[in-house]
């Protein structure tokens, strides 16, 4: 068996809004290897972009504990977490989140800038990663220049140019066309080929056959994995 | 605020050449009875004891009598009334007359010779003599007596201020042409400059008090109107101005903070989006605050510089067109634009602080869902 790169134990997590509790997640129990390709499937509203929270340590949770590369991080401060997510974790979102003014170039450099790297070897590690995914043609375009599926490219080489150890993409390809889709879901088996993890959240099952893994949440608990 | 700094050195410099440390001196009657002499008394000053005064009086640098009438005067068939003079030589000093070239004023030796010379103002070498055409050395008549005219006024903006109308001759032409012994208005002194117009009431007071037996701390027996008690009232007329002109200054401030302070909020309010990202992709909440006050600060120096450029091209501006003279041309002191620029600086270091703070605080998924 693989080493566990991640580990959740109970966790829930509740949403207080004014007087009214909301319990999105409860007792979920997950343990994920390094080299997984997990899909998180659901139907709306049952709590899977707050899981991905969770785990991508973008919030913490309720009650439950949580390892990360060995390391309980559910108590964590907020620069603590900011800087295991610039660490350990590749975010791929729904709605691109791209600076749009910045460049193809500068996007996916942005996170370097937090590891102190200097300009020239982030603009010279994002190009690389850029030319691999086939963006080679686009370095100074601005994202708002790109398309919907150029820019979700840019988005995914932002998340690796830190070479971290989880991709974490929530419904990565729902604001895009199958075709688009397609290429996106190969590159994420691409990357997962070399031996890194990925988890993807979605609702489409089509999409969910790609992974190896496939777990189902419903109403804020685990109702199915295999 | 630099107009105000303008103006009030301009209202001082007005006022220094009006008065000096010079101060107007009358005799009134007397409010207390002494040695007999019963109170309401007026003593009358001659003249002679006035011209006296800087001899006696170390305190006193010169004196002038004062004498004033309206006389008749004429030239080549023209006649006008007007107001003469009779003075000192030192008048031209004490009242800070200027001369046009060419002339001059009467001088110690005029006096003590009687010489019938006079100085003209402009306006009256105008009445007789055109705007172009020379005085100087015309003999003319006043009230029937020939003087030669040695000088005339400058057409300076001070001589022009109550001097219009006026003939200066020597307080001993005069007396010998209207016979007159007392001063009847008033005479002016100039003190030495370490003697202030205060000290000088009571060393003046003391010794008319000796002179013609009344109580030297009978207040009432003198008047004084000097160039303290007008400096006094006028300070404090200009510091109500200054103040006026300097609350406006801080409202200007007051409103331009709320400008800089309502974008530094919508720095960070259209930028939720960028912060939560940057947040999400590992910048921790020092980062974020490191970068959206320098962002401010950067914002805050390159306005103040281009904010003070403006001020100081404006006043520049300002200098260089006529404005008219009272206001005085505005002056940029530096204490000012220190302070405007001070308060600035300090009113955007804090309005850079707290959306800095509140930037560096949010959520990053509340920031990317937004
Ligand atoms: N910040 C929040 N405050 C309050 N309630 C929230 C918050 N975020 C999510 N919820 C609620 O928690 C539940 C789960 O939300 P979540 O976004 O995890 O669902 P999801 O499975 O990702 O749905 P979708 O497929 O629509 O993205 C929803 O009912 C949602 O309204
Ligand atoms: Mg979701």
């Amino acid at each position: 068996m693989n080493e566990v790169i991640a580990e959740l134990h109970n966790i829930g997590k509740t949403y207080h809004t004014g007087k009214v509790n909301f319990e999105a997640l409860r007792g979920i129990n997950l343990k994920i290897e390094r080299g997984e390709y997990i899909a998180i499937l659901g139907p709306s509203g049952s709590g899977k972009s707050t899981l991905m929270q969770i785990i991508g340590c973008l919030s913490t949770p309720t009650v439950g504990s949580y390892f990360l590369a060995g390391k309980e991080v559910s108590k964590l401060s907020g620069d603590e977490l900011a800087k295991i997510r610039n660490l350990y974790i590749g975010f791929v979102f729904q709605k691109f989140n791209l600076m749009p003014q910045m460049t193809a170039v500068d996007n996916v450099a942005l996170p370097l800038v937090y590891r102190g790297i200097k300009t020239e070897e982030r603009r010279k590690q994002a190009k690389d990663i850029l030319r691999h995914i086939g963006l080679g043609q686009h370095f100074s375009h601005h994202a708002n220049e790109l398309s919907g599926g150029q820019q979700q490219r840019v988005a995914i080489a932002r998340a690796l140019v830190t070479n971290p150890e989880i991709i974490l993409a929530d419904e990565p390809t729902g604001n895009l066309d199958s075709k688009s889709g397609a290429e996106i879901i190969n590159l994420f088996g691409e990357f997962n080929a070399k031996g890194k993890t990925v988890i993807i959240i979605t609702h489409d099952v089509s999409m969910a056959r790609h992974a190896k893994r496939i777990i189902e949440i419903q109403d804020g608990s685990i109702s199915a994995s295999r | 605020m630099a107009l105000g700094t303008g103006f009030c050195e301009r209202s001082k410099h007005d006022l220094m050449d009006i008065a000096g440390n010079s101060m107007a001196v009358w005799q009134r009657a007397t409010s207390k009875s002494y040695r007999g002499y019963p109170k309401g008394q007026t003593n009358r000053i001659t003249i002679a004891d006035v011209i006296a005064l800087p001899k006696v009086l170390p305190s006193i640098e010169m004196v002038s009598p004062m004498l004033n009438k309206s006389a008749t005067l004429s030239y080549m068939g023209k006649a006008y009334m007007k107001g003469v003079w009779g003075v000192t030589a030192d008048h031209v000093k004490l009242a800070k007359l200027k001369i046009a070239t060419g002339g001059r004023f009467f001088i110690q030796i005029d006096v003590e010779r009687q010489a019938r010379v006079a100085v003209i103002s402009n306006k009256v070498k105008q009445v007789f003599f055109g705007k172009n055409g020379n005085a100087l050395g015309a003999k003319f008549l006043i009230d029937g007596v020939s003087f030669t005219i040695i000088g005339v006024l400058a057409d300076d903006e001070k001589n022009k201020l109550d001097r219009d109308e006026d003939v200066f001759i020597s307080y001993k032409s005069y007396q010998e042409m209207y016979g007159d012994k007392y001063i009847e208005k008033y005479f002016f002194v100039v003190t030495k400059p370490n003697v202030s117009t205060m000290q000088a009431e009571q060393i003046l007071r003391s010794y008319f008090a000796g002179k013609y037996n009344f109580d030297k701390n009978d207040k009432e027996a003198m008047g004084f109107w000097g160039s303290s008690k007008i400096q006094e009232s006028i300070s404090w007329y200009l510091l109500g101005i200054q103040i006026f002109l300097s609350v406006c200054g801080m409202m200007v401030l007051a409103v331009g903070s709320l400008g800089v302070a309502n974008i530094m909020f919508l720095i960070v309010a259209e930028r939720t989006y960028e912060i939560g990202l940057r947040k999400a992709i590992g910048a921790t909440d020092q980062q974020i605050f490191l970068q959206i006050f320098l962002e401010v600060l950067v914002i805050a120096v390159v306005g103040g510089i281009i904010g003070l450029a403006s001020v100081f091209l404006t006043t520049t501006f300002l200098q260089h067109i006529t404005l008219p003279a009272w206001i005085g041309a505005p002056k940029l002191s530096w204490l000012t634009a220190a302070i405007a620029f001070l308060v600035l600086a300090l009113i955007e270091l804090v309005t850079g602080f707290f959306p800095a703070r509140r930037a560096a605080k949010m959520d990053p998924i509340e920031a990317l869902l937004t």
